[in-house]
């Protein structure tokens, strides 16, 4: 009887056998030395037990009754010993010797054989024992492997039978409570899940028993408040539990939600994004489309927004923005504002699409009346005042609508049509809606273009003064100098006033660049004052609109004050249109602004429908000839005539005449000849920055002076030529 | 007495350990046993003499297993009595038994010196 190869370990297991008969002690090393162990003996109880601390045998075979120490005692020291605790005992008994057998187990045997020992069968025997040993330890090592495993696995764990009651948990790193809770209880985590989750895992926890498939879902769940989200996956486990594997996805869900909060979302506000209102628009198209519906987009900007912005700064504005946002979201919300919309969830839809412009999307609109009526109810709301920090701030927008299919049936149309709208309302005056009409398609991009560039000009650079000095004839002095606005665009270069003014007319942005005119011209007159430039006059053009503001006088006599300068030095140019617009109002606003000192003169006077009568009761100082009668003056047709009317009528009224436009020697002469008292023109001098116009002034005035003694027989306006 | 004299079931056992060309080793188990149970039988008449019960129950023990172990199983039998005996303190039982017991050991010895002697012839 040999062992068969393989069967044992490659080195010879070690049997410790303890027998006080020496001739049973002889067979079993016999027996066991064939069975292919390597046998050490002991004849005493404490023989064995040094021996089994020492060389720690693979297997330990004790009779029961030895001298000094029992086996029953050996086993319970071995087991005591660490490095040898495991090792398998067998305890030899005697033959249906129940207290025997009963004092073996207790003490932590592993099996027993009886004597009389059959020994053609103890090798086999001890084999067996030995190799089960060697399993069952395999099975703990794995089991400790498996636990480790287990301990280091993030996720939360859990065996379940078809109730859902907890059999066993290992709670993740993230795990639940509520889980946990149900594991302590061997409660039914059906009782503690909400209804819609407890449903689909008593679905998959049937399914995978009855298919042997995996099953995967994702399970959210709001505990005080917080979201919980978890990715569940059940595999059969035995024939009656699934186990259940449970991640905690909550922060990977947060960061994405996150991510799509960045792309999707404006973080100032808080409200979608350009990007997320596109995508709205052209999901709500797409359906509008299908079921023959309407949609329109409300497209709201702030009028008087980058003013805020630039005066008061950046964190005044970004709250007044949040504050729009808030409001344009209550109001979508509150049922008293868009009653049928807010009724209906996600027919409505706000975004911010950048700067001081939001839209709202209202899908399934039923009428263009219910779109406005929308818009007019938001901008009421928009316009309440606001408060921050003390300070209180009306914001007043403006609202533009184009709707599917009226006025474009694909996303850029809409959006481009209704932003045409709103510019539209601008134009109109401000603080209104208007509905989008194809003739403002003609309005070329262009021209928005320009509009919103003028804007932001006047809120802040590339705008300059330039002034064109005036000439007296007579006196051969400069007399003062016209203010004439100039704008570089930042892409188009230098851009015309001819071209600029109209449009900054039409977008309502007339009383902005006017304020800004009149606050630079007195900038300029305070760098002035109280230099040799003192006595120079500035005349700034006001336009009609900002002359008829009410509190227009008050306006330009507080700048004036501000800037704290001698008042006659500003004067104003209104045209005739202007002054005859509401004579009574005119003479009561000139007479304030003359009282306080100012200059008046009237601009491209002879091509409006001057009332004389009127005129005469205008406290005005001067009259200026328009430069169209100017550039004809010497090519003997009716010009030369008119001017001389005009500068007849103004002598009787004792008022000044200015001529402009005087380009040529030629007119010069003409204008002279007909008792014209000042020109002005690229004969005399060209519009200049305000530096290059000090220069100009001051070469002037030192060429006077060092001509002064032979002055008298020199005709000043040759001075001039030369 | 019902229990035979040697079971051969044990030496069979024995046997088949028997590797080729060494010394039998059923003699020399049997060639221990002899020995030992004469020597174990002296043990038990001091024992008995000095009515010692402890050393009767000891001596009694380690001759049960022993005899057990070469199917000597009269001899086991009286030796398991003989150490309840032992055990129990009954001393005048344990004389009966130790005078059974010695006649039982001579008729196991011859047995096996029989079984011995034709596995060596």
């Amino acid at each position: 009887m040999s062992a068969p190869p393989g069967d044992v370990p490659s080195s010879r297991p070690v049997v410790l056998i303890a027998e006080d008969d020496p001739s049973q002690r002889m067979l079993a090393r016999v027996a066991l030395e064939q069975a292919g162990f390597t046998v050490l003996e002991a004849d005493n109880g404490q023989e064995a037990l040094e021996k089994a601390d020492r060389e720690s045998p693979d297997i330990v075979l004790l009779d029961v009754e030895l001298p000094r120490l029992d086996g029953f005692a050996i086993c319970s020291r071995i087991r005591k010993l660490k490095h040898i605790a495991d090792t398998p005992v067998i305890m030899l008994t005697g033959r249906e010797d129940d207290e025997s057998i009963r004092n073996a187990y207790d003490s932590g045997a592993t099996d027993f054989i009886s004597k009389p020992v059959n020994w053609s069968l103890l090798g086999h025997r001890v084999r067996y024992i030995s190799r089960a040993t060697r399993v069952s330890r395999g099975l703990r090592e794995s089991e400790k492997k498996n636990r480790a495993f287990i301990r280091a696995i993030p996720d939360s764990m859990l065996v379940v039978d078809k109730a859902g009651r907890v059999l066993t948990h290992h709670r993740g790193k993230d795990g639940s409570r509520l889980l946990d809770e149900c594991a302590s209880d061997r409660r039914s985590v059906m009782d503690a899940l909400p209804p819609a989750i407890a449903d689909s895992w008593r679905r998959q926890i049937a399914g995978v028993l009855t298919s042997g498939e995996m099953s995967q879902s994702e399970d959210h769940l709001e505990a005080n408040g917080v979201h919980y989200f978890y990715e569940t996956r059940m595999v059969p486990y035995t024939a009656d539990s699934v186990l259940v594997i449970q991640r905690d996805v909550s922060e990977k869900k947060r960061a994405d939600a996150k991510v799509r909060r960045l792309a999707f979302f404006d973080t100032l506000t808080g409200l979608p994004n350009r990007q997320s209102f596109l995508i709205q628009v052209s999901e709500a198209l797409r359906k509008a489309k299908a079921d023959n519906s309407r949609l329109s987009i409300l497209y709201f900007d702030l009028d008087n927004f980058k003013r805020i912005n630039d005066s008061l700064g950046h964190s005044t504005g970004d709250a007044l923005l949040r504050g729009v946002a808030k409001r344009l979201e209550q109001c979508v919300r509150r049922a008293d504002a868009v009653a049928r919309f807010a009724s209906a969830d996600g027919d409505v839809q706000v975004a911010r699409l950048g700067g001081d412009e939001f839209t709202v999307l209202l899908r399934d609109v039923q009428s263009v009346e219910e779109a406005s009526g929308v818009a007019e109810r938001i901008l009421s709301v928009l316009s309440q005042p606001m408060h921050y920090h003390g300070q209180q701030f009306v914001i007043t927008p403006s609202a533009g609508i184009a709707s599917y299919p009226d006025d474009g049936d694909d996303v850029d149309t809409l959006v481009k049509n209704a932003d045409m709208a709103m510019y539209s309302a601008k134009a109109q005056g401000r603080n209104c809606v208007s509905q989008f009409s194809g003739t403002m398609s003609v309005r070329s991009l262009e021209r928005l273009d320009l509009e919103d560039a003028l804007r932001k000009a006047i809120a802040g650079g590339d705008l300059e003064l330039h002034y064109q000095p005036k000439l007296g004839l007579q006196s051969r002095e400069v007399t003062g100098v016209e203010a004439l606005v100039r704008w570089t665009h930042p892409d188009r270069g230098p851009v015309s006033p001819a071209k600029f003014i109209p449009i900054a007319e039409d977008a309502g942005l007339i009383l902005d660049l006017s304020r800004w005119v009149l606050e630079a011209a007195c900038r300029q007159l305070k760098l002035w004052a109280g230099s040799d430039l003192d006595e120079v006059r500035v005349a700034i053009n006001l336009s009609g609109k900002q002359f008829r503001e009410s509190s227009v006088d008050r306006q330009i006599i507080g700048a004036v004050d501000a800037h704290g300068f001698e008042k006659s030095r500003l004067e104003l140019e209104l045209t005739e249109g202007t002054l005859m617009n509401d004579v009574e109002t005119t003479v009561k606003t000139l007479t304030r602004l003359k009282e306080a000192g100012l200059k008046i003169a009237v601009d491209d006077f002879g091509t409006g429908y001057s009332s004389l009568s009127y005129l005469k009761k205008f406290p005005i100082d001067a009259l200026k000839i328009d430069r169209s009668f100017v550039s004809e003056i010497d090519a003997g047709g009716n010009d030369r005539s008119i001017c001389a009317a005009i500068i007849a009528l103004a002598q009787s009224m004792g008022l000044k005449v200015i001529a402009e436009g005087v380009e040529t020697a030629e007119q010069l002469q003409h204008l002279k000849f007909l008792g014209c008292d000042e020109i002005q023109g690229f004969h005399f001098a060209k519009p200049m920055p305000g530096e290059e116009t000090a220069a100009f002034l001051r070469r002037y005035l030192r060429k006077r002076q060092r001509r002064l003694p032979l002055a008298d027989d020199t005709p000043p306006v040759q001075a001039i030529e030369g | 007495m019902n229990t035979p004299v040697i079971d051969p079931v044990p030496l069979d056992a024995i046997r088949n350990l028997q590797e080729p060309g060494q010394d039998s080793l059923l003699n020399t188990i049997i060639g221990m046993f002899v020995e030992q149970s004469v020597n174990e039988l002296e043990v038990l008449r001091d024992a008995q003499s000095r009515r010692s019960a402890d050393s009767i129950r000891e001596a009694a023990h380690s001759l049960k297993s022993s005899s057990a172990n070469v199917g000597a199983m009269r001899v086991s039998a009286l030796s398991y009595d003989l150490e309840q005996a032992g055990r129990d303190g009954a001393l005048d039982l344990s004389a009966m038994l130790i005078d059974r017991l010695a006649l039982a050991i001579d008729e196991a010895n011859a047995r096996l010196s029989d079984i011995a002697g034709a596995a060596a012839a």
